[in-house]
C-alpha cells in the first residue's frame, strides 16, 4: 500500500489551538444547581503536533474536542484556532467520530465525499476521494454501503471522510475505542502513515493509555481532585521518542506505570 | 427508534428486522407490509451483522423466501389461487339455495350489471368521478401532510405550537365532517375531495413527523459537522433516512383516501362508487352493490400499486443494501 498523499492546491497549513481557561457545566438534574464537569483547561496545541487527551470517563474529553469543531460551546474561558475564537462549526476543523456515523444509504465513496470542502469541483473531488480510499486501503470497496464493510473498515471510511475536509486540525474522539485489538493498531499505525504525509495539527481523545503514548507528541491528563468536583489538567506528558515507537520500549513503558497510577490503577 | 447507543460500530435501531421486510415488500406483496414498516428509517435499518465479510451477498431474499417465490410471475399466479377460490365458494352459495338471488347475486349476474353499466356509459362515469375524487384529495392531503409533517417534525417550535391542536383535529371522526363541509363547501365536488384531503392528510402527517424526530442524531452532527445545513442538511441526511415511513405514510394514505371518498359520496352525491352502492341498496339491486365493492377492492389495489412501484424506485436509489 503507497502511502503518497498529495494535498490539493487549495490546501491550508496546520493550525495551532489554544485552549484558554475553559470550563463547562451541566445544568444538574433537579434544582438550581449546575453540575461542574470541567475547570481551567489551559493549553496550546502547536500546528503539526499530535495531542492526546487522557482521562477518566465523564471527565469531559469530549466536551473539549466539541468546543474546538463548533459542536458545543464552553461554560466559561474560550477555544482558539490560530487566533480566531471558535464560535460556530469551524471549516477547518474535521471530526473523526467514535462510531464511524456514515449515511447507510450511500456508497463508501460517496460518504467520503461528502467531507469535501464545500465548492470542491466534481473531478478534483472524485480524484481526492480515490486518493484517499487507496490511502485508507478502501479502494476495492468503493461501491460497497456501509452495511457490507466490517467495522475497521467502516471506521477507515470515517477517517477518509474526516480528511477529505483538508482539516487544519484533526479532531478524533475515540476513534479508535469500538475496534478489535489488532485492527486498533493497524489504525493506529495508518494514523501516524497519514500524518507523516500531511502533518495537519492532531487532538484526540482517548482512554487507552498505550495509544496515547505510541501516537502523541504530548499526552494532555484531566484528573478529579475530588471523587465529584470537576477535572482538570493534571499533568501534560511530552514522550521525547520518534515515531513510530515501539510499545515495548522502556521509556513507553515506564510513562505508561506512571500515567495508569495518575488516573488511579494501582499497578 | 431512539437508541443512541454510542458504542455500536454501525448506527442502528431496535427495529432490526425492517431491512428484511424490505427486501421481501419489494418483490411480493404490495401493500400488507406497508404498516409494520412505518417508522422504519434507512438510517435506523443497518443491520446487526455489519461485521460481516466484505463482497459477500447481501442476506437479501434468499434467507427469508422458499425457492418456488423468487420468481415474480410464481408469486403473481399465487396470489391469484385465493380469489379464484372465493368466487368459487361464491357461485356454489350462490346457485345451491343458500342465498336468494336478492341476498348474492350469482357472480355471472354481477358481470352482467357490470356489463350493463359498461354499455350505458355509466361505468365509466361512477369509476371516473371516484378516482378522479381520490387522487385530487389524496394529492391535497398528503402534500399538506408531507409539508406540515416535516414543519413539526424539524421544529421543537413548530411541534410545541401546532401538535396538540392537530392531534386534537385528527381525533375527530371522519364522519363528523361531513355536515360542516355541505355546509361550508356545498354539496358539489369541493366537499367530497376536501373530506378525501382530511383522510389522506394524517397518515402521512403522522408518520413523517414522527419519522424526522427518530432520525439518527447522531448521523446529523456528523452531517452538521462537514458544514452541512439547512436545505442541504436535509435533502442529504434526513429526507433519505425518512423515505421509507414517508412512502409507508403514502399507503396508508391512499387506503384512507378512498375510504373517505366512499364515506363522502354515501352522503350526498349523484355519481361515483359510493353512489352506486347507496343507489343500489334503495333499489335492491343486489348486483350491482357487489359489483361496486369488487371495482372499489380493484382499484384500491390498483392505485396502491402504482405507489408500490414509486417505492421499489426508491429502493434501488436508496437502498442501504447496495445495487451492484
Amino acid at each position: 500500500m503507497s502511502h503518497i498523499l498529495t494535498r490539493p492546491e487549495s490546501a491550508v497549513d496546520a493550525a495551532a489551538v489554544t485552549f484558554d481557561r475553559v470550563g463547562k457545566s451541566f445544568p444538574a438534574h433537579h434544582g438550581a444547581h449546575v453540575h461542574e464537569v470541567l475547570r481551567d483547561v489551559t493549553f496550546t496545541v502547536r500546528p503539526g503536533e499530535i495531542v492526546s487527551v487522557l482521562g477518566p470517563s465523564g471527565c469531559g474529553k469530549s466536551t473539549l474536542l466539541r468546543a474546538v469543531a463548533g459542536l458545543g460551546t464552553a461554560s466559561e474561558g474560550e477555544v482558539r484556532i490560530d487566533d480566531s475564537v471558535v464560535r460556530e462549526i469551524d471549516p477547518r476543523c474535521a471530526v473523526g467520530f467514535q462510531e464511524p456515523r456514515l449515511l447507510p444509504w450511500r456508497s463508501v465513496a460517496r460518504n467520503v465525499a461528502l467531507g469535501l470542502p464545500h465548492g470542491t469541483p466534481a473531478r478534483e473531488g472524485k480524484q481526492r476521494v480515490a486518493q484517499l480510499l487507496e490511502l485508507v486501503g478502501l479502494s476495492h470497496h468503493a461501491n460497497h454501503r456501509p452495511a457490507e464493510i466490517s467495522g475497521g473498515m467502516a471506521q477507515r471510511a470515517s477517517l477518509a471522510r474526516a480528511l477529505a475536509r483538508n482539516p487544519r486540525v484533526l479532531l478524533l474522539d475515540e476513534p479508535f475505542g469500538a475496534l478489535d485489538a489488532l485492527t486498533r493498531i493497524r489504525m493506529q499505525d495508518l494514523l501516524l502513515d497519514v500524518h507523516r504525509a500531511d502533518p495537519t495539527t492532531v487532538l484526540m481523545v482517548t482512554h487507552d493509555v498505550e495509544e496515547a503514548l505510541v501516537l502523541s507528541d504530548h499526552v494532555v491528563v484531566l484528573a478529579r481532585e475530588t471523587a465529584t468536583g470537576p477535572a482538570t489538567i493534571a499533568e501534560i506528558i511530552s514522550p521525547e521518542l520518534a515515531r513510530p515507537r515501539s510499545r515495548e520500549d522502556s521509556e513507553i513503558t515506564a510513562l505508561r506505570a506512571h500515567l495508569l497510577a495518575l488516573l488511579g490503577v494501582e499497578r | 427508534m431512539s437508541t443512541h447507543d454510542t458504542s455500536s460500530a454501525a448506527p442502528r435501531s431496535s427495529d432490526g428486522a425492517s431491512r428484511e421486510a424490505a427486501g421481501v415488500t419489494a418483490v411480493a406483496t404490495l401493500s400488507d407490509d406497508a404498516v409494520k414498516r412505518s417508522g422504519a428509517s434507512p438510517a435506523a435499518a443497518a443491520p446487526d451483522d455489519a461485521a460481516r465479510e466484505p463482497g459477500s451477498p447481501a442476506p437479501a431474499n434468499s434467507r427469508t423466501r422458499p425457492g418456488a417465490l423468487r420468481k415474480s410471475w410464481a408469486v403473481g399466479l399465487i396470489g391469484l389461487i385465493l380469489p379464484v377460490l372465493l368466487v368459487l365458494v361464491w357461485h356454489t352459495f350462490s346457485t345451491n339455495g343458500t342465498f336468494s338471488p336478492v341476498q348474492l347475486p350469482r357472480p355471472s349476474a354481477v358481470l352482467a350489471a357490470g356489463w350493463e353499466l359498461l354499455q350505458s356509459g355509466d361505468l365509466w362515469l361512477h369509476v371516473g368521478i371516484s378516482t378522479q375524487r381520490v387522487i385530487v384529495g389524496f394529492l391535497i392531503g398528503s402534500g399538506l401532510g408531507l409539508l406540515l409533517g416535516a414543519l413539526l417534525g424539524l421544529s421543537p417550535w413548530a411541534r410545541a405550537i401546532g401538535s396538540p391542536t392537530i392531534g386534537a383535529l385528527r381525533a375527530v371522526p371522519s364522519l363528523a365532517w361531513v355536515p360542516l363541509l355541505l355546509l361550508w363547501v356545498g354539496i358539489g365536488e369541493n366537499s367530497k375531495v376536501t373530506l378525501v384531503a382530511i383522510g389522506a392528510f394524517f397518515p402521512v402527517y403522522t408518520t413523517v413527523s414522527a419519522a424526522l424526530r427518530h432520525v439518527d442524531r447522531h448521523l446529523i452532527e456528523a452531517a452538521r459537522s462537514f458544514g452541512l445545513r439547512g436545505v442541504k442538511l436535509f435533502t442529504t441526511v434526513q429526507l433519505p433516512a425518512v423515505l421509507p415511513s414517508v412512502i409507508s405514510g403514502l399507503r396508508l394514505a391512499l387506503a384512507q383516501a378512498w375510504l373517505f371518498l366512499v364515506a363522502a359520496e354515501l352522503l350526498g352525491s349523484s355519481m361515483g362508487l359510493g353512489f352506486l352502492l347507496t343507489d343500489s341498496q334503495n333499489n335492491g339491486r343486489t348486483d350491482r352493490l357487489l359489483l361496486a365493492i369488487v371495482l372499489l377492492a380493484v382499484l384500491g389495489k390498483l392505485t396502491d400499486a402504482l405507489l408500490g412501484v414509486f417505492e421499489r424506485w426508491t429502493q434501488r436509489r436508496w437502498s442501504v443494501a447496495g445495487t451492484r
